[in-house]
């Protein structure tokens, strides 16, 4: 987490990465992040099971200019669907979810969804998943970790997935009492560097330092031309926005035309921040915010270290994208 | 005249200069920035980084006129203000303004706060070579002593870029491409002095009888994140980007994203003489990558 001040009697700070990962597979770690397990109401009919069949596979992208790069990615064969490239799945709090993976990369993967739980290791050519139960609602991210190679495991870039638990209440709200939308986008931050492409940290003596950056798997003018990266909506509607981080950089997303209310960090209901135009978002953690589109146009939403909106350093590319209020 | 409080009014005019070369931290470097029309100074009428500030009044209709007296397009985007389209600032979404051109800015102030601008015509470039400046927008009665409409009032008010330099990308690039791929900064300063000179810069520097409340204004105007502590004075962290925060916190120390500002309040209690620090942070692993000082005495 960014921010660890002496914490007044009634501030609710985030949990942090490194709390998240310690409570990996852990009820009491995932209440010592603020995540609390919510229960079934007594008598009420089990939920269904859903399963996310996923197949981890190289593909590449490329980038406004002009250079291709290989990623190992995470692609969807049954029970979900994609926001860009990156799996989605949406699933309610408390049902059970099964995650199968076919592992078609050259190396053995640890499959994690921070702060809910941690998967098998899948070899090289095998397949094997993983059943938890959803926890409450909120915006979760799956990774992957490069198991079998350098110690600790490095996390390996691109094999990424967001999954949204919805509140057992059925309604449009974030959680059970907590804010209504109207449209709803998910924003994936992921980065790259050039040199040592398919790993995010520090590989073959190459410090990892980020030269590459994409949205949902995309970057700008594509993120634009893509429906799922266009923030677009109505006059005075509001947007949530699930602002999610598996990126090596600590990154800030500056919002033009709009101050935006902050929700939850962490899926934890925000009581720090009033409204923000410009948001933390640190690696491995999740954002939400509410934007209440009181104007009409066309507005620019990147973050504000500005060598993530280039690609190779050209401008403007990378994690730049619109938002579009008619 | 200079200094906070002297810059209040409705009415501002800025220029495009690309003709900055201070010396800081004993390195010279090129500079690019906004000065008033009939100066060719920045921030607070005598350097040449980071741009010159200007505070209008909450609720009141500013215009803010731009004349681009360089040789290349700029633009004036302002930061946090949530205008409109049209005076956004942005050539994707709205025009940059060629070199000669001139356009007014409008927009109505919005709650009084920390607010920035910046050109965004090749952002990753204009912006790291100084072309920013802060915009603290005043209450609407105009005065220099209070936060905003019900909020806390103080006896010396500071307001700190936090800024870094990559000397190779501001004495070689002049666009944005592979030279502005990575930012590996060597030059690290607070209102665009390194440490022996922000000591004793009289617009960094804070001073402030014991009892007494300072302000602080901090704007990462970085592209890393930046650690504040004020020489282990304890300060309350009271607003973020021109709004008040939820739940004021209490603290030693703080953390700024790039593009965000906040506002902090303190009041030293015995007279003392400490340096605040700013460390700069690398993006990924948060080690330190260098550090900025200035001086707080408490008389």
């Amino acid at each position: 987490m960014q921010h660890e001040p002496m914490a007044t009697d009634d501030q609710v700070p985030a949990p942090s990465r490194r709390q998240l990962l310690r409570g990996l597979a852990s009820t009491a770690g995932l209440a010592a992040a603020g995540i609390h397990l919510s229960t079934r109401p007594a008598g009420a009919a089990p939920p269904a099971t859903t399963t996310w069949d996923l197949e981890a596979v190289q593909t590449s992208y490329s980038f406004g200019n002009g250079t291709t790069l290989p990623f190992f990615r995470f692609q969807p064969l049954a029970g979900g669907a994609t926001r860009g490239v990156i799996p989605f799945l949406e699933a309610v709090e408390g049902s059970a979810v099964t995650v199968s993976i076919s592992n078609q990369l050259p190396i053995d993967i640890l499959p994690t969804v921070l702060g809910v739980e941690r998967g098998p290791v899948i070899p090289s050519g095998g397949s094997d998943s993983f059943t938890f139960t959803m926890p409450p609602a909120g915006t979760y991210l799956l990774t992957s970790f490069w198991w079998g190679g350098p110690m600790p495991p490095l996390e390996i870039g691109g094999t990424s997935g967001v999954m949204v638990s919805r509140p057992s209440s059925g309604l449009q709200e974030l959680w059970h009492g907590g804010p209504s939308w109207d449209r709803e986008y998910v924003l994936l931050y992921e980065d790259t560097d050039s040199r040592t492409p398919l790993v995010t940290d520090q590989a073959g003596g190459i410090q990892y330092e980020p030269d590459y950056f994409t949205l949902d798997g995309f970057t700008f003018p594509e993120t634009v031309s893509q429906p799922d990266t266009l923030i677009a909506a109505d006059k005075d509607d509001r947007i949530l926005i699930r602002h999610s981080n598996l990126g090596c950089m600590r990154q800030s997303i500056h919002y033009h035309g709009f101050h935006v209310d902050v929700a939850a960090r962490n899926n934890v209901p925000e009581t720090f921040f009033g409204p923000k135009d410009t948001i933390p978002v640190p690696h491995g953690e999740t954002v939400d915010v509410i934007l209440t589109a009181n104007q009409k146009g066309k507005f620019p939403v990147h973050p504000h270290s500005l060598t993530a909106v280039t690609a190779g350093g050209l401008y403007p590319l990378g994690q730049l994208t619109l938002i579009d209020i008619n | 005249m200079a200094g906070l409080g002297t810059n209040v009014g409705t009415s501002f005019s800025l220029a495009a200069r690309m003709n900055g070369f201070p010396t800081i931290g004993g390195m010279q470097v090129s500079t690019w920035f906004f000065s008033p029309i009939q100066s060719f100074k920045g921030f607070m009428g005598d350097r040449e980084l980071p741009s010159v500030h200007f505070e209008p009044i909450e609720g009141e209709q500013i215009e803010v006129a731009f004349t681009n007296t360089s040789g290349m397009e700029h633009t004036i985007h302002l930061h946090g203000l949530d205008v409109d389209q049209r005076h956004d600032g942005v050539p994707q979404t709205s025009f940059a303004i060629p070199t000669g051109g001139t356009f007014t800015y409008k927009f109505k102030a919005p709650h009084a706060g920390t607010y920035m601008y910046h050109c965004h015509v090749d952002t990753v470039i204009h912006f790291a070579k100084g072309m920013y400046g802060a915009i603290i927008v005043r209450p609407p009665d105009g005065s220099t002593n209070k936060a905003w409409t019900g909020g806390p009032t103080f006896d010396t008010e500071a307001l700190w870029h936090l800024h870094t330099l990559d000397s190779q990308w501001n004495n070689t690039q002049l666009f944005s491409g592979p030279g502005t791929a990575r930012h590996h900064p060597d030059i690290f300063m607070i209102n665009g002095n390194a440490t022996a000179e922000a000591l004793v810069d009289p617009h960094t520097r804070i001073v402030v009888g014991a009892g007494q409340k300072a302000y602080l204004r901090l704007l990462n105007t970085d592209y890393h994140w930046a650690r504040v502590s004020l020489g282990g004075l304890p300060f309350q962290v009271v607003a973020s980007d021109g709004r008040p925060l939820q739940t004021p916190v209490t603290t030693g120390t703080w953390e700024l994203g790039p593009g965000e500002r906040y506002d902090l309040l303190f009041t030293p209690t015995t007279p003392t003489s400490v340096n605040a620090q700013v460390d700069y942070l690398d993006d990924a692993s948060g080690a330190v990558l260098g550090s900025a000082q200035t001086s707080i005495v408490v008389t």
